[in-house]
């Protein structure tokens, strides 16, 4: 058949799947749009209107001697957050400081900040009021961007809307009517970082403007007048002349997912924005494209074929190791291993290892079906057991006649969630019997890798690229002997950033020695033991070069009910802190630490999750670190969190405390095939000492979650896929 | 324009490269995309030069065979029965495509990405009186794995006597219109009944706002 068969036309149904998903919402008269600052908005102003909820945009804005790019993340339908990265350039070349900038703020060329914004929309647009959005902006920290509004935007027609709002500090600055809510007392940076409250709304306040015409599907219009005066760059340090205070735009929304903008910018300045979207909760291939399931396999009528339906089999010696051969021949293509089978005459239980299913559901599914193949008529319950790290996570049963009888139901998928039940992993079946083949396994790659360095003093961007090895033993099932080992091809991380003391073990500022100096380096190379200790228990003891820059003992319990929305956690390390050269030795620093954490995990509302752990860092430091996500059923996790030990601002250095967000993105998410791999980056404003933790791999809570219910549940529509 | 560095940074580091592993399951689906890509332009340019499948190929096979079209013909794929379970049939293509059919009428596709997964529908009697009407549901997956039901009311009404072409032998058939109207879509299947109820050949709606899938009963016993 496979000359006939002409896959080329797969690519079309890509398109289809985006009007699918078109026609689940309502398609709004015009689309929020995107500032200068990333942020919903105008040019250089904002808007009362939000971006659609979860909606994670990159915006990058440049006009005369200033850039800012920002990430910003609709977190709720009302609340948004902005993390920023800005720039101006000529910042000495025209200012007072000339000829000696060389202290303070006078030192740089150009100058970097960054700085976080939040938002809230107070009101949705109704026939009669518009959308109104309160909004802090660059809330905490050195507060070059300060400014608070509150903006109301209103349709006019179905494709023009204005927008009118009040802004202070910053967006007060140009055309103030005076200071209703008393004065706006100088900041304290001290090290930055903090949140300045004592700022908020404070100062004179002044009006702002604007419209946009929706001229075509693709093509906006904007014009609007601002309230910045921007007094620091264009007054004091005259990086550019502002002239006026209306500013002109033309925006073209090149895909659904880039919109591209040139602007003409307070008079004197071109201006350009490039703005990225990314729609996290939904993949924009849509639905994931796989191979079809092999249909269930329907057992014989009992009246017609009695035979097939005895129990007899399980008398016979030797049938474990022939199904799981048979099993393993029907899952290879899906990616599934069976790794031990445990039976009676009508109860089958399977251990599987999933590499491949993004959508664990799938993955149980494919195996209940490939088991009606293989098992014999007389077993009536499949227990599919999913290990991860040899640990059984949890224990999904599916009952073989609700397989055959509602796999073609027109209600197939809710009815099958009703029917299966998971439950804790329990007690393994008592004639368990593991593939004897499989143990040890080792396996191994050499793939590229790429190493990032942010916002150090010197530049805001170094990156390493190169190749990284890694190995991984399995000798028995929870055993795991692992290394990874890094050489570097090209790069500059090697350039050193000024070296800032702060009043701590350098733990992690002296990274910039380990990437200048350990090349090739042994990034890890350790023991693990995996443990299901039973009940709703699970155990791991890991021994060796457990990171980059630290190598001990780590140990592990963590108590996660199957079922359920909490679990807790304890961990405890002692470890040594690794030379630079990225070798074996220790004596470097000489410095040892226990470190460890109680940890507590809630998911305290679908899709929000939140972590709390209190205990000693790696700098000896105590203290506790909240993190907060957004988690998508896809697997896209978009979060924050922040540490506070008992460390003064002081001796942290730069930003006062530890904290950041942190990105997951699936590659299924944007290949719309399976894959369990995951992109993962957090990116700190100020990566320093103090509230750093141990950075190891295998830890309990993520590996183990995934499997159980809720991991499971998320996407189950996948079963029947 | 330094700063725009992150951004690309951001985009090169989503851009997970090729890698060589061990491991086969875990391969990079990247690498599996293009692979896929290249053999479907390789075989998109080698069906362009290639005859035309006849009839005498296909019978060659000594199997059951349905044609099918997406997209009005820029996609053909050929069709044997694996499984029946009662009035439901399971077709496959050899690549892992499969369409299955209650009562001769599509109800389930896998493997084409936006499947079909799950749907009540009418039965052959009902769309060969050539009259009356029904309900619908269609069930589909979104990008976030979440479920999404569309129901219809169908009417059904005869179009008349038609004489159809199938890869290359000519069938007398009753031609039937299904036209199906929801809260955000309508669409029209056709069905072309050959000596009563027997159907020959459909037009069955994939997915609303894309398109129909073509399903024409080649030969009938292999």
């Amino acid at each position: 058949m496979s000359a006939f068969k002409t896959p080329a036309g797969r690519f079309l149904l890509a398109t289809s799947v985006v009007a699918l998903c078109a026609s689940g919402f309502a398609v709004a008269e015009t689309a929020p749009s995107l500032n200068f600052y990333g942020a919903t908005g105008l040019i250089d102003m904002p808007s009362g209107e939000a971006q659609p909820d979860g909606n994670l945009t990159v915006s990058s804005g440049h006009f005369g001697p200033i850039s800012r790019t920002t990430l910003s993340f609709q977190v709720t339908p009302r609340i948004s957050a902005s993390f920023r990265f800005l720039g101006i350039r000529d910042w000495n070349a025209n200012s007072a400081c000339q000829p000696n900038c060389t202290t303070g703020v006078d030192q740089f060329d150009i100058y970097y900040d960054r700085s976080f914004d939040l938002r809230y929309k107070v009101l949705d647009e109704s026939r009669y009021l518009p959308s109104v959005t309160v909004g802090l902006q660059d809330f905490a920290g050195t507060g070059i961007l300060s400014g608070e509004y509150i903006a109301a935007t209103k349709h006019i027609t179905p494709s023009l809307k204005a927008t009118v709002g009040l802004g202070w500090g910053r967006l007060g600055s140009y055309g103030s009517i005076g200071s209703p809510f008393g004065t706006r007392d100088p900041i304290e940076v001290g090290e930055g970082g903090n949140v300045n409250f004592g700022q908020w709304f404070r100062g004179p306040a002044a009006p702002f403007a604007g419209v946009e015409w929706q001229a075509t599907d693709r093509l906006a219009l904007k014009a609007e007048y601002s309230s910045d005066d921007y007094g620091l760059e264009s007054d004091k340090r005259g990086t550019f002349d502002r002239k006026s205070p209306l500013n002109f735009g033309a925006e073209y929304k090149l895909s659904p997912w880039i919109t591209l903008g040139g602007y003409y910018m307070y008079g004197s300045e071109l201006g350009f924005a490039a703005h990225f979207l990314m729609t996290p909760g939904q993949r924009p291939l849509g639905g994931v494209r796989d191979g079809a399931p092999d249909p269930v396999k329907l057992r014989p009528s009992r009246s017609v074929d009695a035979d097939a339906w005895s129990p007899e089999w399980v008398t016979q010696e030797s049938a474990a190791p022939i199904f799981i051969t048979n099993l393993n021949k029907r899952l290879e293509q899906d990616g599934i291993v069976v790794e031990a089978i445990g039976y009676s005459a009508n109860s089958a239980e399977v251990r599987i290892r999933n590499n491949r299913y993004d959508a664990e559901a799938q993955a149980i599914g494919r195996v209940a079906r490939a088991m009606s193949h293989v098992m014999p008529a007389s077993v009536e319950t499949f227990e599919i057991v999913p290990l991860v790290n040899g640990m059984p996570a949890s224990r999904v049963k599916v009952r073989r006649s609700d397989l055959e009888r509602l796999e073609y139901d027109p209600n197939a998928s809710a009815a099958m969630q009703n029917a299966v039940s998971v439950s804790s992993p329990g007690q393994r079946a008592p004639n368990l019997t593991y593939d004897p083949d499989l143990y040890p396994s080792l396996s191994w790659s050499i793939a590229p890798y790429n190493r990032v360095r942010l916002f150090d003093q010197k530049s805001p961007f170094k990156m390493d690229v190169g190749l990284r090895f890694t190995g991984r033993y399995e000798f028995a099932p929870g055993w795991v002997l692992q290394g990874s080992a890094t050489k570097k091809v090209a790069g500059n991380l090697d350039e050193p950033p000024p070296n800032i003391t702060t009043g701590l073990q350098p733990v992690r500022s002296d990274v910039d020695l380990y990437d200048a100096n350990a090349d090739p380096a042994l990034e890890s190379l350790s023991l693990t033991k995996y443990a299901y200790l039973g009940g709703d228990v699970y155990g791991r003891v890991s021994v060796g070069y457990l990171e980059r820059m630290f190598g001990g003992i780590s140990g592990e319990v963590l108590y996660k009910p199957v079922n359920s929305r909490w679990a807790v956690g304890v961990e405890v390390n002692y470890v040594a802190q690794r030379d630079t050269d990225g070798l074996f030795g220790f004596s470097e620093y000489d410095y040892r630490v226990a470190t460890g954490h109680v940890s507590a995990y809630y998911n305290f509302a679908p899709g929000f999750h939140a972590q709390l752990d209190v205990g000693r860092y790696l700098a000896g430091d105590v203290g506790a670190t909240l993190a907060v996500d957004r988690e998508f059923s896809n697997g896209w996790r978009v979060g924050a969190f922040a540490t506070k030990t008992n460390v003064s601002a002081e001796d942290f250095g730069s930003g006062s405390f530890d904290k950041g967000i942190r990105l997951e993105v699936p590659l299924t998410w944007g290949t719309g095939a399976p894959s369990r791999r995951k992109y993962e980056t957090v990116i700190r404003p100020f990566g320093r000492d103090g509230g750093a933790r141990l950075d190891i791999d295998g830890r309990l809570y993520e590996t183990i979650r995934d499997y159980q219910d809720a991991g499971i549940q998320q996407q189950w529509g996948r079963f029947w896929k | 324009m330094k700063l725009l560095k992150p951004v690309l940074a951001l985009g090169l580091a989503l851009t997970v490269l090729a890698g060589c592993s061990s491991d086969s399951e875990s391969g990079s689906p990247l690498v599996s995309a293009a692979k896929n890509l290249s053999v479907a332009m390789l075989k998109q340019r080698s069906t362009a030069a290639a005859p035309p499948v006849t009839r005498a190929d296909l019978a060659k096979l000594n199997v059951p065979i349905i044609k099918g079209e997406l997209k009005t013909g820029a996609w053909t794929i050929y069709l044997v029965p694996i499984t029946r379970s009662g009035s439901v049939e399971t077709w496959s293509t050899s690549d892992d495509l499969t369409v299955t059919f209650r009562d001769g009428v599509m109800m389930q596709t896998r493997g084409f990405g936006p499947d079909l997964m799950q749907a009540s529908v009418p039965t052959r009697a009902q769309l060969a009186s050539g009259g009356g009407s029904h309900r619908r549901s269609y069930f589909y997956l979104d990008g976030a794995d979440k479920m999404h039901r569309f129901d219809y009311n169908c009417s059904v009404s005869t179009i008349g006597a038609e004489t159809i072409t199938v890869v290359g032998r000519q069938h007398s058939t009753r031609h039937i219109a299904e036209t199906c109207r929801g809260a955000e879509h309508e669409f029209t299947n056709e069905y072309w009944f050959e000596g009563g109820n027997f159907i020959r050949k459909s037009k069955e709606l994939l997915v609303p706002g894309w398109g129909y899938m073509e399903l024409a009963r080649v030969i009938d016993n292999g």
